[in-house]
């Protein structure tokens, strides 16, 4: 018996994926050219599943105000706000996050992930419930596990198995946190957000969602579903990451009650980790301004995912929502997502592949997602590549 | 309230459609291991179970639990 033991099973797993001569997991990105272009492999590649939704990562200002800070202010903190102190970008993209959501009170964490560990450990302790839809990220999960609250999940997107979980509760679903996605990364499909939030305060409890894939792309300043649905203020906490549509790393949590700032002193992955660099920090600040600033980016990104949807759809794939800036194409078994995510790769087009049990329902999905900077030239060969790749599938199935 | 033996009935119900294959599910039945469970479908299941007894069970319990009998006792001290 060995502490390594437990790593067997994975190494199998390994073993048996590099057998088949495509490697998903470790792909060797060379260089990178700009927001949407990359060498792989040695091949010039479109990156089509990055999540860099709105392109921002190569865009002038923001490249120029992070050169600045670290020409300003070094390249780190050392250090945790607590120990080390909040340098003036950090309160000051805390201030701009506040009143771009409309809400007094907002906290920037070192990594999206730690946002919502950070956010969900403080917030639920170990006399609250948290309600999680079933579909929620590992971020969400891990979040709650530290916190030692009692976990429940209901049923994915369904208002009615939520209502029906929290009746189950009695008076103590007022103690309970639900917690949901306003865009679920792996299929691209958004919660019904009035629906459950109608639920959720019907029964008493607070609801929490994570706009990381949908910032920057719903809502009519892009601050994500909960806009678009004209529920924001329904809404009692939000949460997202910089590292999508802003090109950056690092998240936020923002919120109407002013004990979210009690949260920073509750939070272990707050206090006990290095504060946001401020390049990163003065990057991310340039990346909201460009947000709110230049709708036409949203604009952009929408034409692309739409074109790409359509194609897929008449084409005959099945995917995995209605038209948004995650395409996930289902397929049947893991080999034969393998093989086609390979194909696309073989053509100069990087997607995701993602395989059970990291998605739901034992699905085997290569996932797009879109982004403002794909221009119409690349999107017609990622177009291209599917429509080739789907074709010669159906030859070899006749033939 | 529900007892052992009708969590296991319920239980064991539920594992037939949910375990591929003719594996015997038995009390020492290993989820993982035997059954071929993944952590989703452990999740998934305990959903179920939450549904078919009329209680809810938080995931708290997972970890602890290995096999058949295992995850029967957590939902027994959960519904007692």
């Amino acid at each position: 018996m060995s502490i390594f033991d437990k790593f067997a099973a994975i190494a199998a797993t390994r073993e048996r994926i590099a057998a088949t001569g495509v490697d998903p997991l470790g792909v060797p990105v060379d260089e990178i050219h700009s927001a949407t272009e990359a060498v792989v492999r040695g091949r010039p590649t479109i990156l089509a599943g990055s999540n860099n939704y709105l392109g921002l990562t190569f865009d002038d200002d923001c490249v120029a105000a992070g050169v600045a800070a670290l020409r300003s202010e070094g390249t780190g903190t050392t250090g945790s706000r607590m120990a080390n102190g909040s340098y003036a970008g950090h309160l000051a993209l805390e201030a701009e996050l506040a009143a771009f959501y409309g809400v007094g009170h907002a906290i920037v964490f070192s990594t999206g992930y730690q946002a919502n560990l950070g956010m969900l450990s403080a917030l639920a302790g170990s006399q609250d419930i948290v309600m999680l839809d079933a579909d929620c990220h590992a971020s969400i999960y891990d979040g709650v596990k530290l916190g030692g609250s009692q976990a429940l999940r209901f049923r994915h997107n369904d208002a009615a198995d939520l209502d029906k979980r929290l009746g189950r509760l009695g008076e103590r679903a007022a103690d309970t946190l639900v917690v949901v996605e306003g865009v679920y990364s792996m299929l691209g499909d958004r919660a019904p957000l009035a629906a459950i939030c109608k639920v959720a305060h019907r029964h008493g409890a607070l609801v929490y969602v994570d706009e990381a894939h949908s910032l920057g792309i719903y809502g009519e300043t892009g601050s994500g579903v909960a806009e678009d649905e004209g529920i924001r203020e329904q809404v009692d906490f939000i949460v997202g990451t910089f590292s999508k549509s802003l090109g950056a790393a690092g998240g936020y949590g923002v919120s109407r009650h002013a004990e979210l700032d009690m949260v920073r002193y509750a939070s272990r992955p707050y206090i006990f980790t290095a504060s946001p660099v401020p390049s990163v920090i003065a990057t991310t600040r340039a990346a909201l301004e460009r947000l709110q600033a230049a709708p036409e980016l949203r604009t952009q990104l929408w034409r692309n995912a739409e074109r790409l949807h359509a194609a897929l759809t008449e084409a005959g794939f099945k995917l995995g929502a209605p038209p948004g800036p995650v395409v996930a194409t289902m397929f049947d078994t893991p080999e034969a997502a393998l093989f086609f995510w390979q194909g696309l790769l073989d053509q100069g087009v990087y997607v995701n592949l993602m395989l059970p049990p990291a998605t739901p329902n034992g699905w085997c999905l290569v996932r797009a997602s879109l982004s403002a900077g794909h221009s119409d030239a690349q999107i017609d060969h990622i177009i291209d590549a599917f429509l080739t790749l789907g074709r010669s599938e159906r030859d070899a199935a006749v033939g | 309230m529900a007892n052992y033996d009708t969590i296991y009935q319920e239980l064991h119900t539920l594992l037939e459609s949910h375990v591929k294959g003719r594996q015997t599910i038995a009390p020492d039945s290993r989820l993982v291991d035997d059954l071929g469970l993944d952590s989703m479908q452990t999740m998934e299941m305990v959903m179920d179970m939450e549904d078919r007894l009329d209680m809810s069970i938080p995931l708290n319990v997972l970890p602890e639990v290995q096999t058949v009998d295992d995850l029967v006792q957590a939902l027994t001290r959960v519904a007692a």
